[in-house]
């Protein structure tokens, strides 16, 4: 049964990136010799991009949701966005542009800003070199206020461009050309994926509680610790390549649950196809549902996931 | 074999227990007594490796615990808690299965004659027809006994017991007491209960606590009295022979 559930969901992947790559922005026909470089410079890395990306931020909601026993988790419950926010917001206003090759360098401050965030938190929870998920959940809101606060005082301090520029990054994008974002995401992509599938009897044993995983043999502050750490890492990462993408972190996870079960055996990689599927569906409609301009796909991640995960709870009795 | 020796636990300024010394030398199934904020629960907390900042010594077969891994500590101890809250739509197979974790760890998988072993302790615990069910979905009894039955799937040699029978009404308080002293062959079992008649017949040793100290500890006819019993509850009870077994019982006096 699983595994017809899982050929379903390869078969749509494959059917939604088909669609991908042929519908855009623009009239070109097949013959036109512009047609292939445009999929090939630029929608197939958006097709790419988009499903690792959405596929990361799910993958990455529910290992946040193991760790908090908490179906609300997302990858952005810590504070991470908040901080390469705060990164992309002081590489637009302070007018520190660089140029390095391959890397956008608005994505080398968020990411170097989120990196930082990830490590005030973790020191601020960390206690006789364990970490208390109590003390995570309150330093990652509280880092979290304090960076919007900073992003606040900055836009109103700068200029309207750059203001405009912050508005757009916030809202993020999967606007690229080329393959470059999609293959810095690989490896971590596969480190993810890997320790994830291999710790999934931990993750299970997780969701019990701590008395229980403590009796039942896990390490659960040493694993918590590593959790917490590449968890950061992969959002850091996705979220300096895009920006922040809400509610696929959230959406994602919820479907797998109601689709497949709740081990995570199977919960990790289902999260991750649908979470990519659901992303490519939505750069889908983002770049082809208005005529005269791209819509960014953080606006319509948020625009439906909200609605689809408030009928997801409604028909469920439990979270 | 267990022994603790001079355990102290402060938590949050507050002393949980203090220089606490017990001998679960007799083995088989020794039972806990006390009032509600004794340290009990504390206590095989410290014992189960769940609290791990007390002080003084914990020795299981004459080694001391603090030098045993998380894994191998789940090899020789497991636990099963008052009230378990499930988080996930995990089936009993499943619980039995995360339970043996100590054992599979993370990439193994069952051998045969671990499934089977896992069936013939279903079957023993008449939850062989709940194999597939939701935790979530079965009763508060169903639960509780499978909680059981998967910790002792883990194979300790020390089975920790917190008021497994609270919250259950009298006929499947009885069932699982009756389980739980038919496991006394096969591990020792430290019991947590507030059902005095129960440990008084079935323990071979009780141990009272009160206030974090030792109250008490010895055989259970040698050990259990109205004068033990009326100071450690602060309460009067009434020892009275059974009409029909003749046995000692005790009664909480009536106001």
């Amino acid at each position: 049964m699983n595994i017809v559930k899982f050929i379903s969901l390869l078969v749509a992947i494959l059917f939604f990136a088909s669609i991908s790559l042929m519908v855009g922005p623009g009239d070109f026909s097949y013959s036109d010799e512009n047609f292939m470089n445009i999929v090939l410079s630029i929608r197939l890395p958006q097709v790419t991009l988009s499903f690792l990306v959405g596929g990361l931020l799910s993958l990455s909601g529910l290992l946040f949701q193991a760790m908090f026993k908490n179906s609300l988790a997302t990858p952005y419950t810590l504070g991470v966005a908040s901080g390469a926010a705060l990164g992309a917001t002081v590489y637009f206003t302070l007018g520190l542009a660089f140029s390095i090759p391959f890397i956008n360098s608005v994505s080398i401050f968020s990411f170097a800003f989120a990196l930082v965030c990830v490590l005030l938190v973790y020191s601020m929870a960390i206690k006789n070199g364990r970490v208390s998920t109590h003390s995570l959940l309150l330093s990652g809101v509280v880092l979290s206020m304090v960076c919007s606060s900073l992003i606040l005082f900055l836009q109103f301090m700068g200029n309207e461009r750059d203001a405009l520029q912050v508005v757009r990054w916030l809202m993020g994008g999967l606007d690229v050309v080329g393959f470059d974002s999609t293959l810095r995401l690989i490896p971590i992509s596969l480190i993810g994926i890997s320790y994830s599938l291999f710790h999934s009897r931990k993750l299970n044993i997780m969701y019990l509680g701590d008395d229980i995983a403590i009796t039942r043999g896990v390490d659960i502050y040493k694993f918590r610790k590593y959790l917490y750490l590449l968890n950061s890492l992969v959002v850091a990462m996705v979220v300096a390549e895009c920006g922040p993408i809400g509610f696929v972190g959230l959406l994602g996870p919820h479907m797998a649950k109601k689709l497949f079960s709740h081990k995570h055996q199977l919960l990790i990689p289902s999260s991750f196809l649908i979470g990519g599927l659901l992303l490519m569906i939505c750069d889908l409609l983002s770049r082809n549902i208005l005529s005269t301009t791209q819509l960014p796909v953080g606006v319509l991640t948020a625009l439906m996931g909200g609605p689809f995960l408030l009928l997801l709870l409604s028909r469920s009795s439990r979270v | 074999m267990l022994s603790v020796k001079n355990l102290s636990l402060v938590i949050n300024k507050k002393e949980i227990l203090k220089n606490v010394s017990l001998d679960f030398s007799t083995g088989g199934l020794v039972s806990i007594l006390g009032p509600n904020g004794s340290g009990k629960s504390s206590l095989i907390k410290c014992i189960s490796g769940i609290y791990e900042n007390w002080t003084g010594e914990i020795l299981l077969n004459g080694k001391d615990i603090r030098e045993l891994s998380v894994i191998e500590r789940a090899q020789l101890i497991s636990y099963v808690p008052q009230l378990l809250e499930v988080h996930a739509e995990y089936s009993v197979w499943d619980f039995l299965e995360m339970s043996y974790y100590p054992k599979l760890q993370d990439l193994r998988r069952l051998t045969k004659e671990e499934i089977d072993r896992a069936h013939g302790i279903l079957e023993s615990f008449n939850l062989l027809s709940l194999k597939d069910r939701s935790l979530l979905s079965l009763s508060g009894g169903e639960r509780q006994r499978v909680f059981i039955a998967a910790s002792v799937f883990q194979g300790p040699k020390l089975l920790l017991l917190d008021e497994p029978t609270s919250f259950l009404d009298p006929k499947v308080q009885d069932d699982i007491n009756k389980i739980i002293f038919s496991l006394q062959k096969e591990m020792d079992i430290i019991l947590i209960s507030h059902d005095i008649n129960s440990t008084l017949m079935n323990s071979k040793r009780i141990i009272g606590l009160k206030n974090g100290m030792n109250f008490f500890d010895g055989e259970p006819r040698d050990i259990i009295n109205k004068s033990h019993l009326d100071k450690l509850f602060d309460k009067s009870f009434k020892l009275i022979k059974h009409p029909e077994s003749e046995l000692e019982i005790i009664l909480p006096e009536i106001f």
